[in-house]
């Protein structure tokens, strides 16, 4: 009982957004809108982009070793 | 046993990636992550204060011209690491000379990052002067403390390079931490000095 009156409260807690407060920039809609909306979609799409980068690399070497491995003992019959 | 001139197979199950070099992705993804939000956290300030209020004008002028200088050694300390990186399987020597430089141009950019901290401070910018104080000393310090790493990193390199004990895998995630260092203070003297 005490512990569903407690998850209650914290759900409420939760649920008032006076009382959790993001930061002061997020909160205010009229001040620095653009700059926060460029950071907002730059800070989303770094770590895609890396993850990204980093596939693209790891994919790349795996290519590599491929064509080496399928390309080596040719060479070496010529 | 392989014949001499014979051209080496790959080995069967090699990585693709080498340990320590997947281990270094993972730190600069994480630094980066870390300083593109300080430094959006910076912009963010700048854009919301009034026009003519940014930075405040209670606080000096910050030295561009002087850091510039210093910035001009580090990148030459991180073209000295990319020379020495293409060198070092065929000239050793020459290599071990590139990261000596390396150490030097960093460790020059250091020294004047010391002595323009300690010349800020005495005119009374510090990290609780401002906003802007926070942010400089925060991001500049935190840069400064990755590049003592970084420098304390590569003269390991270099004596284990001495010694012919260097891993390439190794070196290569040493010169990727350096890149990252180097390629990340341009990005920072532009957006906090500019």
């Amino acid at each position: 009982m005490s512990r569903a009156l407690g998850l209650a409260a914290l759900a409420l807690l939760g649920s008032a957004p006076g009382v959790a407060r993001a930061c002061s920039t997020c909160m205010d809609p009229t001040e620095g809108s653009r700059t926060l909306l460029v950071v907002t979609i730059f800070l989303s799409l770094l770590p895609i982009g890396m993850l990204a980068g980093i596939g693209g690399y790891a994919w790349w070497r795996a290519e590599q070793m491929r064509r080496l491995a399928v390309a080596l003992p040719l060479l070496e019959r010529t | 046993m392989a014949e001499a001139g014979a051209i080496p197979r790959p080995i069967r199950g090699a990585p693709i990636i080498e340990s320590e070099v997947v281990a270094m992705v993972i730190v600069v993804f994480c630094e980066v992550m870390f300083f593109a939000g300080f430094l959006s956290g910076f912009s963010l300030i700048g854009a919301r204060a009034p026009a003519g209020w940014w930075p405040p004008p209670g606080d000096p002028a910050l030295p561009v011209a002087a850091t510039g200088g210093a910035s001009v050694a580090l990148l030459l300390s991180g073209v000295a690491v990319f020379l020495a990186g293409r060198r070092v399987a065929a000239d050793r020597a020459g290599a071990l000379r590139l990261l000596w430089g390396a150490v030097a141009f960093a460790s020059a950019f250091l020294t004047y990052q010391v002595y323009e901290f300690v010349r800020l401070v005495a005119v009374g910018f510090t990290m609780v002067s401002s906003a802007h104080g926070g942010f400089f000393y925060t991001i500049v310090g935190a840069h400064a403390l990755h590049a003592v790493i970084a420098v304390a990193v590569l003269s390991w390199a270099v004596r284990r390079l001495s010694e012919g004990a260097l891993r390439a895998p190794a070196f290569t995630a040493v010169r990727m931490y350096w890149y990252f260092v180097v390629g990340l203070w341009p990005v920072i003297y532009t957006m906090v000095y500019l």
